[in-house]
């Protein structure tokens, strides 16, 4: 039975669910202008954010278990809401440049804000599934929200049809463990330690998990991400590589380091071994600066998994500093490549997205070209920046369970992505300008630039500040 | 005390921002120089505060940490921004602003019409700020990030002319010379970690005074010489001196600020705060005393041949940094850190001086050309004849507490023949300081008086002069010897600081006790060779006009023992010559290029193979995806 007190446990949830209601209210009256969207969903991310603030150190079940609120899944819902608020700051300039500023646009990205907090809090795999569908249809619309550009339709089409490929094995993966334990509730499906012994409930944890790991863009299941990040529309690349990313570990990092047993660790192992390596190593031969930072993202979850696989105390923590960290440095990215790109003549093509067209950016534009280094020498892992601090975290969780030969490899493998990373610095600050354009920068996609450089630098110099936001510790 | 105290680091670090950021777009010298100065002196004032605040507790309670944030926080180490707030600090940031500002004064003067003013006041600012966090850090991480500062910032100024090739040598130099000492500090903090697996400089003295540790055990004694070798690269000690002489191609102020009265010091400041440790390991404490005196006597022979004023008060400080350290050597905590503020009360006062001097001689610095300036620059003269009295040890300015505690220490602690060394290096820095003194303003002019015009210098420059010199006169007074039964203020306040290591020396050594007569003896001994000394340099450089050119032992001494030509011949020659030949052309070029040119090629090309599974297909993309499944399941079924 749901009880009235189930609402007050979940109030982030009802406010992004709501507002994402009024977004269509609203704009059903304001046809023309889109202000008061924007407004509205600025507004109710903020409150969400604020509000999840109260939930930390505590701990609830709530809607007949359906949903779980304690430090973890508020942990993860805080560092979502904060990367769809940063993307949603920018995205107004850039969806003015390309003319599809439509209502829909801002009540799409709450549909899927609810649908990764729903991800984030499910304590039942129905749940899961729920949250999962509406995080991703919404995902599969705004992808081909450039909806006369070819590219952005394609992106859409693909993504959508892998998408559902791979719910399919999903649902059979949930269909294999409610056979075996017969219940959905993740209180019931692991009151037994004794099935973990049992082959099938393995393939079925297996396929739910790598349900997860496509929407994480890991190897083998990343192959949608280069081409659909390119062919996205930008802030939205910057959406799905972040929060999208942020809800798919949020469901099932805490899932997989409190329940699965070391039968997973060397299979985690082994992929994200291989991630990391196509991800870096591929991203050496890209040219277009989306590609090069959709395989900077698909081996940034591989160094994900590396903590994931260590399962130990560290992991969640580990994990989520990076989650956050990624966060700030490749969405701060996205959001100056958006503004850097120019609107299309053509239907196909995005124009200006070339690193060659960052030549010489640090003379024509430094505002852009100082933040952007900051948010590659990040990625890159250099300190006192944020990403440091990430990868070591993450590195040094493997190293306590004694995965020293993944840790190693690891270190080996950012070395490569120094090559990419420092490419376009180079280009930026070494190059002679390629072309003179000054780009214009409007003040909210300059705020959200600052506030994520700022905190790059923050987290980077007091990594500890991130965690003293918890009293308790994590378990 | 907390909810100020931080500013006395945060001030400084932002008149550097400032002025590296918007001096040249303000581009005001008054601007840049007043406010640089103004966040140095509100610095100071906070010390002063910190010092009232001390002073008001009770001794037992006068060490005090203020944490301000964590750091670093990994694994068991575990590191903040925690400051070290005790009788030694506060002194050495007292020293280190309130000299610091009446150099910052100084230098409005100095650096006017400089292109870069605004820079070289950023740089200053910087150099205050990473040398107050090395003084007050109280883990040594942290404490080595001011090191560090402090070598950046030394590096920076002393290339400050960089146009000028002789500059950036020195410069180069003194940062490669100060790394082979860092490498020794950063050793010993390594060891510290493993073995006492802690970084705080509270903690591993609290571990040392538990009394579970043997007198010199190795391990102590390893890292009580490591420590030593980064105090021999800051403060100039043998063999790493070389570097500190040719700094002296920077501007003045600076060679008065880091190269003589703070920076320099930062190696004694090393060993007082690890007095514990020094105390646990006689050995090399007696090792350091070695050194000191060595150093001591034999920069202070070169200084007598040398002609460049600045070399001359460069090979002094040297030489005075040695007496700190024999200080220190003697198990002499409080005294060496009392000739070390009056040190640079009047090494401060003297290179000033010296710049004053060259600034009026159109930037001449060789005495032999230079000779009555008595007349023309009287406020200069007389500030400068204060401060080589200072150092000469004539009572009762402060040069004379200070280093007749240290010369009677070394006679009770090890007995005459370092006692006599010590005497006669005395001796010899009376003398080298009065030819400089009668060579530089005695006598005729040497100078083509139709061209160069000596006067004396404007007020910005001599304020801080007349401060300096009264300071170099009466500074002395607050650590009186305890032969005139009066208090030692200064030694008193130092005490709870070293109370902990000298409990322990006494419990391994017990101090002798020495009739006051001895003292006296040695007081009265110690000014009469001074003044022989003065009398001496005097009458046979004031009127002298010829410099024939040297032979025998003063050519030796004039080309400093040709250390230089050592070190080029052993060390950095066979360095090059190896690096031409083998490390660059067949090391580098072949072995390290190769490979990484193989790896990277390596990488580029499976890059660009990879790709091609990129193919855009959807139906491939499915296909990895299900063999991706197959073989997981299959690994599940059959592991």
């Amino acid at each position: 039975m749901i009880k009235t007190i189930d609402f007050l446990n979940s109030i982030p949830l009802l406010i992004i669910s709501v507002s994402a209601v009024i977004t269509i209210l609203v704009g059903s009256f304001y046809k023309k202008s889109t202000k008061y969207v924007y407004a509205v969903t600025l507004i109710a991310l903020i409150a969400a954010i604020y509000y999840s603030f109260g939930y930390l150190d505590k701990e609830y079940l709530i809607y007949n278990n359906f949903l779980r609120v304690n430090n973890i899944t508020t942990l993860f819902s805080i560092i979502a809401l904060f990367a769809v608020l940063l993307s949603t700051l920018s995205a107004k300039a850039y969806i003015e440049k390309e003319e599809i500023n439509f209502i829909e646009f801002y009540s799409l990205v709450l549909f899927s804000t609810a649908g990764m907090l729903i991800m984030i809090q499910s304590y039942n795999l129905i749940t899961v599934f729920v949250g999962l569908e509406l995080m991703s249809i919404s995902f599969y619309i705004l992808t081909g929200f450039l909806r006369k550009r070819i590219k952005s339709n394609e992106s859409a089409l693909k993504y959508f049809l892998l998408g559902a490929f791979m719910t399919g094995f999903l649902l059979f993966g949930i269909s294999l463990i409610y056979g075996i334990t017969g219940s959905m509730s993740y209180a019931n499906i692991f009151q037994d330690t004794s099935v973990f012994k049992n082959p099938v409930f393995l393939i079925g944890s297996a396929l739910f998990m790598i349900g997860f790991f496509f929407k994480m863009g890991l190897f083998p299941f990343h192959l949608w991400v280069p081409d659909v990040y390119e062919g996205a529309p930008t802030t939205i690349t910057g959406l799905m590589s972040t929060a999208g990313k942020i809800a798919a570990v949020g469901t099932i990092t805490p899932f997989i380091v409190y329940t699965a047993s070391d039968n997973f660790r060397l299979i985690f192992s082994i992929i994200a071994l291989l991630t990391m390596l196509i991800g870096n190593v591929t991203a050496l031969a890209q040219s277009n600066i989306k590609r090069i930072l959709a395989f900077s993202s698909i081996a940034s979850a591989g160094y994900i998994l590396v903590g994931v696989a260590a399962m130990n105390d560290l992991s969640i923590k580990s994990v989520s500093f990076y989650l956050l960290a990624y966060t700030l440095m490749q969405l701060g990215a996205f959001i100056i490549v958006s503004l850097i790109e120019k609107p299309a003549e053509g239907i196909n093509e995005y124009r200006n997205v070339d690193i060659e067209d960052y030549k010489g950016l640090a003379r024509t534009n430094p505002q852009l070209a100082i933040p952007l280094t900051i948010f590659l020498f990040s990625l890159g892992g250099i300190p006192p920046l944020a990403g440091f601090w990430g990868k070591y975290y993450l590195f040094y969780a493997a190293i306590q369970s004694n995965l020293i030969w993944l840790s190693i490899s690891a270190i080996l493998f950012s070395v490569i992505s120094l090559y990419y990373y420092l490419k376009i610095v180079v280009y930026m600050w070494f190059n002679p300008p390629a072309n003179g354009d000054v780009y214009k920068i409007d003040s909210m996609p300059s705020l959200s630039i600052l506030i994520a450089a700022f905190l790059t630098f923050l987290f980077g110099i007091f990594p500890q500040y991130f965690f003293a936001l918890f009293k308790t510790p994590f378990k | 005390m907390e909810n100020y105290f931080y500013l006395i680091v945060i001030l400084p670090l932002a008149g550097f921002a400032v002025n590296i950021l918007f001096g040249k777009r303000i581009n005001s010298e008054k601007f840049s120089g007043i406010f640089s100065s103004l966040t140095v002196f509100i610095s100071f004032i906070i010390s002063i505060l910190a010092l009232t605040e001390i002073l008001n507790l009770p001794e037992s309670s006068r060490i005090i940490y203020i944490d301000y944030l964590e750091w670093i926080n990994a694994g068991s180490i575990s590191l903040s921004f925690r400051f070290l707030v005790d009788p030694l600090s506060v002194i050495m940031i007292l020293i280190v602003t309130g000299v610091g500002f009446l150099i910052h004064i100084y230098s409005i003067g100095y650096m006017h019409n400089d292109e870069n003013y605004h820079i070289f006041f950023a740089y200053m600012n910087l150099f205050i700020f990473a040398m107050l966090i090395l003084l007050l850090a109280d883990n040594f991480v942290l404490l080595f990030l001011g090191w560090e500062g402090v070598g950046l910032c030394s590096y920076l100024l002393i290339g400050f002319w960089y146009e000028k090739k002789f500059t950036g040598d020195a410069a180069k130099k003194a940062f490669v010379v100060n790394r082979i000492g860092d490498f020794g500090f950063m050793i010993a903090m390594f060891l510290i970690f493993i073995n006492f697996n802690t970084l705080n400089i509270s903690d591993f003295n609290g571990i040392l005074s538990t009394g579970n540790f043997n007198i010199n055990q190795p391990l102590l004694i390893t890292i009580a010489l490591l420590f030593f070798a980064g105090a021999t690269g800051k403060s100039a000690q043998i063999p790493l001196f070389v570097w500190l002489p040719d700094a002296m191609a920077g501007p003045t102020p600076v060679s008065a600020l880091i190269h003589a009265a703070t920076m320099v010091t930062a190696g004694v400041y090393l060993v007082a705060r690890n007095s514990i440790l020094y105390v646990l390991a006689p050995d090399a404490t007696f090792i350091i005393l070695m050194v000191a005196v060595l150093t001591a006597i034999i920069t202070a022979s070169i200084a007598i041949r040398q002609n460049d004023i600045k070399k001359i008060l460069a090979y002094s400080t040297i030489s005075q940094l040695g007496f700190m350290f024999i200080a220190l050597g003697n198990f002499a905590f409080a005294v060496a850190i009392f000739h070390l503020m009056t040190h640079s009360f009047f090494k401060a006062l003297l290179f000033l001086g010296s710049g004053s001097v060259i600034h009026s001689m159109n930037d001449e610095q060789d005495i032999t050309k230079m000779g009555g300036l008595k007349s023309k620059m009287k406020i200069t003269y007389l500030t400068f004849i204060i401060g080589a009295l200072a150092i000469s040890g004539i009572p009762p300015l402060s040069g004379f507490f200070s280093k007749d505690e240290i010369l009677y220490k070394t006679m009770t602690e090890y007995g005459s023949l370092i006692y006599i060394i010590a005497l006669l290096t005395a001796g010899l820095t009376a003398f080298y300081m009065f030819r400089l003194v009668a060579l530089t303003f005695n006598g005729q002019p040497r100078y083509d008086t139709e061209k160069v015009h000596p006067h004396e210098s404007p007020a910005v420059i001599t304020i801080p002069l007349i401060i300096l010199a009264a300071l170099s006169a009466i500074g002395g007074f607050i650590g009186l010897p305890h032969y005139l039964g009066l208090p030692n203020l200064f030694g008193n306040f130092l005490k709870p600081v070293f109370e902990k290591s000298l409990a322990l020396r006494n419990s391994y050594s017990p101090e002798m006790v020495h009739p006051v007569s001895l003292e006296l003896i040695l007081v009265v001994l110690s000014v009469i060779v001074a003044v022989i000394a003065i009398i001496f340099a005097y009458k046979k450089f004031s009127g002298k006009s010829e410099f024939p050119e040297s032979k025998g032992f003063a050519k030796v001494l004039e080309n400093k023992y040709y250390v230089d030509e050592f070190y080029d011949k052993t060390v950095v020659n066979p360095v090059l010559k190896s690096s031409e030949v083998f490390f660059w052309k067949i090391f580098d070029i072949k072995i390290i290029d190769g490979f990484v040119n193989l790896f990277s090629g390596t990488f580029l090309r499976l890059a660009d193979s990879w790709r091609k599974f990129q193919s855009g297909v959807i139906q491939d993309y499915t296909t990895a995806t299900v063999i991706g499944i197959v073989i997981v399941i299959l690994y599940l079924l059959f592991k």
